[in-house]
C-alpha cells in the first residue's frame, strides 16, 4: 500500500479526526468488498491481510438493510464487531447481495486470521452515516460508495 | 460563512440567528482561531445552539475542532424538562478520560530502568486493536463492574479505596448494564485492561514546572523532577457499540428531519429512550473507570517490581472527557439542575463544590490535560469563573489539526521516534505507522490551549509535565 493509502479500489480523503474514503466496483458486490478492504487498511497493512496463509480462518457474515446505505453500514459494523469481539481480521472471499421483499440482504464469507498474528495501527471505533452514499454512475457503468468512519 | 465577533482576547461570539435558540461562544486565541476557521467547527457549534431545550450558550473550548455532530471541545447544557440528550454530543468513546498518578520517585531514579519499565508496561497493558487484556473477566464480572464502577475493581483487589475518592463521580455513574446490547458486551469482554489505539496512551512523565506551589502540594505534586504517570483511555469497543446502538435507536424512533445535521440525533431527556441511553452511557462510563483502575493496578505492580515499592503511588485525579452529567448551574440568575454534555471537554469545578473530593475542596478540582505525543501535559485547577461562563468546563487536550491520512502522506513513524529520542523521550509502540498518525505536528499547540484556558480563568495553571516515556497503541 502506498503512503496515501489509495489504490484503484479505493481512495482516502482528508478529514480531521475521522477517516473518509470512497470505494469503487463494476458491481455492487465489488464496491462493498473494496469498501471493507479500505476500512481494514486503516488499521492493518492490507497486503499482509490479503496474502495471509498461516492459521487462516473463515467467518460467515449475513446482514440486511432497508436500503443500500443501511446495508453497507451494517456490513462494516459487523466487520468491526468481529475484530473487537472475536479478534478476527479478514477480507471478503465471497460476497452476494440480493434484493427481495423490499429488503437488501448481504451474505459473505470472510477469510483472515486472529488479530494477534498481524501488526495493527490505529482503531476504527464506529461506522457513521456521515456523508455516506452508494451510487451507480450510468456513464462509467461503475458503483461508488462513500464512507466516513470514526477513529 | 459566518465570522464570529471577537469580544476580547480569548472570546468570540456568534449571536443568535436563524434557528439558533441561544448564542454560540468560542474560547480561543488568534493563533488557534486560524485553524478553527478551516473546518466545520463554527457550523457545528451553531447547530448545537439550535437543539431543543439548550440553555445559556453553546460553547466551544480552546482545543475545539470538527467532530461527529457536536464539535470536539463542545459544551452544551439542556433544560431537564424541555431538553435532549444526544449520543453524538457525548462521543463514540464514552468516558474517554485521563487519570494521573503521582509517585515519590525522582526522574533520575526512574531513568535507570526506563527501558525495562516501558517493556513491562507494554507487556501488561496491551495496546492497539485486537488485543485481549492480560487478566480476563467473565461476562458476569463485566456486568458487575458496569453496575458498580471502579469500586468493584477495588473490591476484587485491583486498587486502594482512596483511588475512587479521587475519581470524578467516585468512579461510578448511575447505570443499568442490562440495557447494554449483547454485541456491546461481547466487544467489552476481551478489552477490559487494554489501552486501545489512536490518541490513547500511557505516559511516564516528570514535573517540569510548578506554577502554584500551594495547590500543587495539595494535589501531591511537590517538586520539579518528580515522576508521574498519565493514563488516557476510554470505554473501548463497548462504549463505541453503545453509541452506535443508541444513534440507531434514536434515528428509528425520532428521525432527523427537524435537525440541522443528521449526526445530532437525540432523544428528550424525559423520554424512555433518553433515559435508557443515559443508563447505557453510565454503564459504559463505569467500564472506562474500571479499565483505568485495572491499568493503575498493573502500573503499581511494575513499579514495585523494578523500584521496590508501590506504596508511594497515588491517584491525583481522574477526569471524564466525553460524558453527559446532571449538575447544578446558575442559568439566567437562578440555580437549577441541567444536563451538561461535555464532548472533548473537562469538568472544571471551583472551590467549595460538593462534587470536588473533600481533600481538594478548598482549592478546586484537579484538571488533567494531556498534550500530544512528546509535548507537555498540564495539571490545572477548576475555578468559579468556569462555573459562571462555561458550565464548569475547560479544554481536554491539544486537539487535532491534521487528518490521519495527511499524517501518513507527510510523516514517517521512524522519524518521529528519532525526533523524540533526541528529546530523551523513549517510545514503545504497537506500530510505527500509528506513531506517524499521532505525531505532535498533527495537533494544536498545547501550551497555547492552556494559555487560553488560564487567560479566561476557566482552568488555571498548577503544573507542567513533560514526557520521559510513551506507550502508544
Amino acid at each position: 500500500m502506498d503512503e496515501n493509502q489509495s489504490t484503484d479500489k479505493y481512495k482516502f480523503f482528508d478529514k480531521t479526526a475521522d477517516a473518509k474514503f470512497q470505494a469503487y466496483g463494476n458491481t455492487l458486490e465489488e464496491a462493498f468488498k473494496n469498501a471493507q478492504e479500505a476500512m481494514i487498511s486503516i488499521i492493518y497493512n492490507i497486503e499482509e491481510v490479503l496474502d495471509y496463509e498461516f492459521d487462516e480462518q473463515e467467518r460467515d457474515v449475513i446482514v440486511e438493510g432497508t436500503n443500500l446505505e443501511t446495508l453497507l453500514y451494517n456490513f462494516l459494523e459487523e466487520v468491526i464487531f468481529l475484530m473487537s469481539a472475536e479478534l478476527f481480521v479478514g477480507v471478503v472471499k465471497k460476497i452476494q447481495i440480493i434484493h427481495v421483499d423490499e429488503m437488501y440482504k448481504l451474505k459473505a464469507i470472510m477469510e483472515g486470521t486472529q488479530a494477534i498474528n498481524l501488526e495493527g495501527h490505529g482503531e476504527v471505533k464506529a461506522v457513521t452515516y456521515n456523508e455516506m452514499y452508494v451510487k451507480f454512475d450510468e456513464e462509467k457503468g461503475k458503483y461508488t460508495v462513500q464512507v466516513v468512519v470514526d477513529l | 460563512m459566518v465570522e464570529p465577533t471577537k469580544i476580547n482576547e480569548f472570546t468570540w461570539k456568534i449571536e443568535k440567528h436563524g434557528q439558533m435558540n441561544v448564542p454560540a461562544v468560542i474560547y480561543s486565541s488568534d493563533a488557534l482561531m486560524s485553524k478553527v476557521r478551516s473546518d466545520k467547527t463554527f457550523n457545528q457549534i451553531m447547530n448545537v445552539a439550535c437543539l431543543k431545550g439548550i440553555v445559556g450558550n453553546a460553547i466551544a473550548m480552546p482545543d475545539c475542532h470538527e467532530g461527529y455532530g457536536f464539535p470536539i471541545g463542545g459544551v452544551a447544557a439542556f433544560d431537564m424538562d424541555e431538553g435532549i440528550i444526544s449520543p453524538g454530543g457525548i462521543g463514540y468513546d464514552i468516558n474517554c478520560s485521563v487519570r494521573l498518578l503521582r509517585t515519590d520517585y525522582n526522574f533520575d531514579e526512574i531513568l535507570k530502568h526506563r527501558t525495562e519499565l516501558l517493556n513491562e508496561l507494554f507487556k501488561k497493558i496491551p495496546v492497539g486493536t485486537g488485543r485481549k487484556g492480560v487478566i480476563q473477566f467473565s461476562k458476569q464480572q463485566l456486568l458487575e463492574t458496569m453496575n458498580h464502577g471502579a469500586k468493584y475493581m477495588i473490591e476484587q483487589g485491583y486498587g486502594k479505596i482512596e483511588d475512587i475518592d479521587r475519581t470524578e463521580e467516585n468512579g461510578r455513574l448511575d447505570s443499568d448494564p442490562t440495557v447494554i446490547s449483547e454485541k456491546a458486551l461481547l466487544r467489552g469482554v476481551p478489552q477490559l485492561g487494554t489501552l486501545g489505539s489512536g490518541n490513547h496512551f500511557l505516559e511516564l512523565q516528570k514535573v517540569d514546572r510548578i506554577y502554584d506551589e500551594k495547590i500543587a502540594k495539595a494535589f501531591g505534586i511537590t517538586h520539579p523532577g518528580q515522576v508521574v504517570v498519565m493514563i488516557h483511555c476510554g470505554s473501548r469497543g463497548l462504549g463505541h457499540q453503545v453509541a452506535s446502538d443508541y444513534i440507531m435507536k434514536m434515528e428509528e424512533k425520532y428521525g432527523h428531519a427537524d435537525l440541522p445535521d443528521r449526526e445530532l440525533i437525540n432523544a428528550p431527556i424525559n423520554s424512555d429512550l433518553g433515559q435508557e441511553y443515559l443508563k447505557a452511557m453510565g454503564a459504559a462510563a463505569n467500564f472506562a473507570f474500571s479499565n483505568k483502575q485495572l491499568i493503575t493496578y498493573h502500573v503499581r505492580n511494575i513499579f514495585e517490581k523494578l523500584y521496590g515499592s508501590q506504596d508511594n503511588i497515588d491517584v491525583v485525579y481522574d477526569v471524564c472527557h466525553n460524558i453527559g452529567k446532571f449538575e447544578k448551574h446558575i442559568v439566567d440568575g437562578e440555580s437549577r439542575k441541567v444536563c451538561v454534555h461535555r464532548k472533548g471537554a473537562t469538568r472544571s469545578f471551583g472551590p467549595g463544590r460538593v462534587e470536588v473530593p473533600e481533600i481538594y475542596r478548598d482549592y478546586g478540582q484537579p484538571i488533567i490535560i494531556p498534550g500530544s505525543m512528546g509535548t507537555a501535559s498540564y495539571v490545572l485547577v477548576g475555578t468559579k469563573k468556569a462555573e459562571e461562563v462555561s458550565f464548569g468546563s475547560t479544554a481536554h487536550g491539544a486537539g487535532r489539526v491534521g487528518s490521519r491520512s495527511e499524517a501518513l502522506r507527510t510523516l514517517k513513524g521512524q522519524d518521529i521516534i528519532d525526533q523524540l529520542k533526541n528529546m530523551n523521550i523513549e517510545v514503545k509502540a504497537g506500530s510505527i505507522k500509528g506513531i506517524a498518525e499521532e505525531a505532535p505536528q498533527m495537533y494544536k499547540d498545547i501550551d497555547e490551549v492552556i494559555r487560553v484556558s488560564h487567560g479566561i480563568g476557566i482552568g488555571n495553571m498548577v503544573a507542567r509535565l513533560v514526557p520521559l516515556g510513551v506507550i502508544k497503541g
